[in-house]
């Protein structure tokens, strides 16, 4: 819902419309100020203040500048995904800055897909505040009005009246109109005068005060009776339907809290909520947040943080040697910390219950999000303790193998009694190398995995050539090839790609290490030149991927069937990790063709 | 004659250990320093041919130790690193040093290296105008470059390109050292230029251009023009 803030005084009632239809709709709500060129300060403050008490009553508040008119609105609320619209019914000169009769019509003209409310002005908003007789009429002026009230009933039923019993129902009827309207003294005010009046004006001996015939006190009686009782129940009825509305603000402000409760996503935003809300009820209010076991000291004088950290550590409110109230935010294991306050003047019984209400609420929701968070902790920990447990079943294997035909072979070279041919003893040292060879990749790997898992990879992005990516791959695997034999495919001509050009020739390296470990036959790899992206690829002539394992490729650990033919299962998830940082994809063709495609517009140009 | 004298300063006993059996088989005559500080002394006291220098060391870091050296030494360096250190690689380089390997690496690729670099410290003063590389034919003194006997034309930006890699020949060149070299102050953070121009070079003056082998890339770190 959007609603539209403004200096005219009656934003303020359109805002608290808007609030109780939100609040019913269980929406959330934007009040919005457009700050057009023709503003003055005055009207800026006054603007200020209603957008302050529309952020009190949950909503979110924006300011725009712009002109004030159909657009401007339309366009908001769009980008805003605003469904309703809250608008004051115009009324020519009482709202000035809604003049003009076009916007409200324009906006009713052209705003497709938006619900519109129009809530009246002055005379009917809607509002039950409105329907509820107002105390403070029953002061002086309560009195001087039921005294005329009286009067006026005489002097125009005088001319026409001729039975007395008559005379009667006008008076009770005035009597009635005087305790609604105007409260109980003036009603008991209004009984005795009509008794005094009936008896000088109807009963005989007319125009004294005289009563001929006795019957007419137990009338007189009446009369008073029935003019306090129902002074006395329409008393009480305004109280029910105070208690009422002040019990419906409750609810609302509660049902408010527990909105905003429910969003906030850590301690610093709930205890935020509690203080916006008390803000409302108590001035000022100084929230104090629980730390490392004990209370974090904010910007409070010495004596209010010692009667501060009393009601911290005894758990019971604390008044004493501050000018506050401090109260204890009780979670249902630790203290969360303490909320000063204020009692304002008058603060009543209910006042206070709701206080508690609202702080219980605070400390349930602060619980909520320590106990997440802890579970939270808990995942992450057994997360980290099964990748350990995967990475050292896995590597722990890959670690040694290597480790074996080295040592074997070193122990050999010295053994003094072992004579061996030059010609093995060349084939020993040579395997010797390779298994260190396999050694240093896999480190390497695991390395740039550990890495990755930090989030310390730091991407130093240049434009690449990228043949010369590939061709400086190839010639560094040269030496690995044996009979193998990679060859280039695709355009000479290609544009330079802006890549971290050594972990883009990491994954080069890894996906070719894949093939000549895993794969079979002479190897191809190609660039294509692709509209917004540049795609590599890497392919050869061994058996195609099944696809039960084509889904876990990329996975850490994963890999083919023999365990022994030496992956350790992280190549190819270093691969997915850094192409994903270039923002990247890397996929499977066919089985046996590895692509991946890179962007060719650097992120930040 | 008298055998060339190399430094080693590297902190690992091991790493020292292994170096200096490699290079004494080798034929030279080895002697080691464990940190910085130690190194930079013995380069005034023993005035050796050549240093291989640890980029990871205790008290300062390989590239300080460079820019201290290079305030009074031209004597040969050779850095060692692991992978992953391209950046501080580069800055050793820009401060001067000769070249780098990165650990682990292979005992012949080692020995080319020092050969290689201290064949430049003794060819630095000649210099040689008028080359051949494979069927690539370099006459710096005439600017003329001709390949299986054809002559090939080259931008001014190439032709200097190709003069300061060739000058430098099995030296590695940082991106930044290139930039400045050819085209002047200003435009060192200019990478893109250098790509466009290395693959316009070396469509004209390699067999392959996809499979360089004069003009090869030092993957993070820079280029380096390989004399066959």
């Amino acid at each position: 819902m959007l609603v539209c803030v403004g200096p005219s005084p009656h934003s303020a009632t359109l805002i608290r419309s808007t609030a109780h239809l939100a609040a019913g709709l269980n929406a959330p709500w934007v009040a919005l100020h457009i700050e057009h060129s023709t503003i003055t300060a005055s009207q800026r403050q006054r603007a200020t203040t209603h957008l302050e008490l529309a952020g009190t009553l949950g909503a979110e508040t924006r300011t725009v500048s712009g002109r004030f008119d159909a657009d401007t609105i339309l366009q908001f609320a769009v980008n805003e995904g605003v469904t309703q619209l809250v608008l004051g019914k115009p009324e020519a000169g009482r709202w000035s800055w809604w003049r003009g009769p076009s916007l409200v019509d324009e906006l009713v003209s052209r705003s497709e897909g938006l619900d519109l409310v129009v809530v009246g002005s002055h005379g009917d908003t809607g509002s039950p505040r409105r329907n509820v007789p107002k105390p403070g009429l029953g002061g002086g002026r309560g009195y001087l009005l039921a005294t005329l009230a009286v009067s006026a009933t005489t002097g125009l039923s005088y001319p026409f009246v001729s039975e007395e019993s008559n005379e009667l129902m006008v008076y009770l009827a005035a009597v009635v109109f005087v305790s609604y309207y105007l409260g109980r003294g003036p009603a008991i005010l209004a009984s005795v005068l009509s008794v005094i009046l009936f008896n000088f004006f109807f009963v005989p001996p007319i125009l004294t005060f005289k009563v001929a015939d006795p019957r007419y006190l137990l009338t007189f009686l009446v009369l008073f009776l029935v003019g306090w009782l129902v002074s006395s129940l329409t008393a009480r009825a305004r109280n029910t339907a105070k208690a009422a509305l002040y019990r419906e603000q409750q609810a609302v402000t509660l049902f408010s809290l527990n909105r905003d409760l429910t969003r906030a996503g850590d301690e610093g935003e709930v205890l935020k909520v509690l203080r916006d809300q008390t803000e409302r009820m108590f001035g000022n209010p100084i929230v104090l947040q629980a730390e490392n076991g004990g209370l974090a000291r904010g910007k409070v004088r010495d004596e209010d943080w010692e009667a501060a950290q009393a009601a911290f550590q005894t758990g019971k409110p604390v008044g004493k040697g501050s000018d506050r109230t401090w109260l204890p935010l009780l979670g249902s294991r630790t203290c969360h910390g303490v909320v000063g306050l204020t009692p304002p003047e008058g603060h009543t019984r209910d006042d206070r219950d709701l206080l508690d209400a609202m702080l219980s609420q605070t400390s349930a929701a602060l619980d909520r999000i320590e106990l997440g968070r802890r579970a939270m902790e808990r995942d992450v920990l057994e997360a980290t303790e099964k990748l350990h447990k995967a990475l050292l079943n896995s590597v722990s294997h890959d670690l040694r193998i290597p480790l074996v035909t080295i040592n074997g072979t070193l122990s050999s070279l010295l053994d003094a009694d072992l004579r061996l041919d030059p010609d093995t003893e060349k084939e020993m040292v040579q395997s010797a190398l390779s298994e260190a060879e396999r050694l240093t990749r896999l480190v390497s790997n695991l390395l740039q995995m550990s890495k990755m898992e930090a989030g310390s990879l730091k991407l130093n992005i240049v434009p690449c050539d990228p043949w010369d990516l590939i061709s400086t791959t190839v010639a560094g695997l040269q030496s690995r090839l044996k009979r193998r034999t990679i060859s280039l495919h695709g355009e000479e001509d290609q544009p330079l790609v802006p890549v971290d050009y050594v972990l883009i020739q990491q994954v080069l390296i890894n996906l070719l290490e894949n093939s000549l470990q895993h794969g079979q036959g002479a190897i191809r790899v190609g660039l294509e030149s692709r509209p917004e992206s540049l795609l590599f690829w890497v392919e050869d002539e061994g058996e195609p991927i099944s696809p039960e394992l084509e889904g876990r490729l990329f996975e850490r650990f994963s890999r083919g069937r023999e365990l022994a033919d030496g992956g350790s299962g992280l190549g190819l998830s270093i691969c997915k990790g850094l192409v994903e940082a270039h923002r990247g994809k890397i996929w499977l063709e066919g089985g046996r063709r590895f692509c991946f495609s890179l962007p060719l517009e650097d992120e930040d140009e | 004659m008298s055998k060339l004298r190399i430094l080693v300063v590297d902190d690992e006993a091991a790493v020292r250990k292994f170096l200096r059996n490699c290079l004494e088989g080798a034929d030279y005559e080895v002697f080691e320093a464990e940190n910085g500080m130690g190194g930079v002394e013995a380069v005034r006291k023993d005035r050796p041919d050549l240093i291989i220098l640890d980029l990871g060391l205790p008290d300062l870091d390989g590239f300080d130790v460079t820019r201290m050296l290079r305030e009074w030494s031209q004597v040969p360096i050779i850095i060692l690193s692991v992978r992953d250190q391209e950046t501080d690689i580069v800055q050793a380089l820009d401060f001067g040093a000769d070249d780098y390997l990165t650990k682990p690496f292979s005992v012949s690729e080692l020995l080319a290296r020092v050969r290689a670099a201290l064949r430049r410290r003794a060819t630095a003063a000649v210099g040689s105008q008028d080359t051949v590389f494979g069927n690539l034919h370099v006459d710096l003194e005439r600017r003329v470059i001709s390949k299986n006997e054809s002559e090939v034309q080259l931008t001014p930006t190439e032709y200097d390109l190709l003069k300061v890699l060739i000058t430098n020949s099995d030296r590695v060149l940082t991106h930044q050292q290139l930039l400045h070299k050819v085209w002047g102050r200003g435009y060192e953070e200019d990478l893109q230029i250098l790509r466009v121009n290395v693959s316009n070079l070396r469509r004209k003056i390699e067999d392959d251009s996809r499979h360089p082998k004069l003009l090869v890339t030092e993957p993070g770190v820079g280029y380096r023009f390989r004399t066959p």
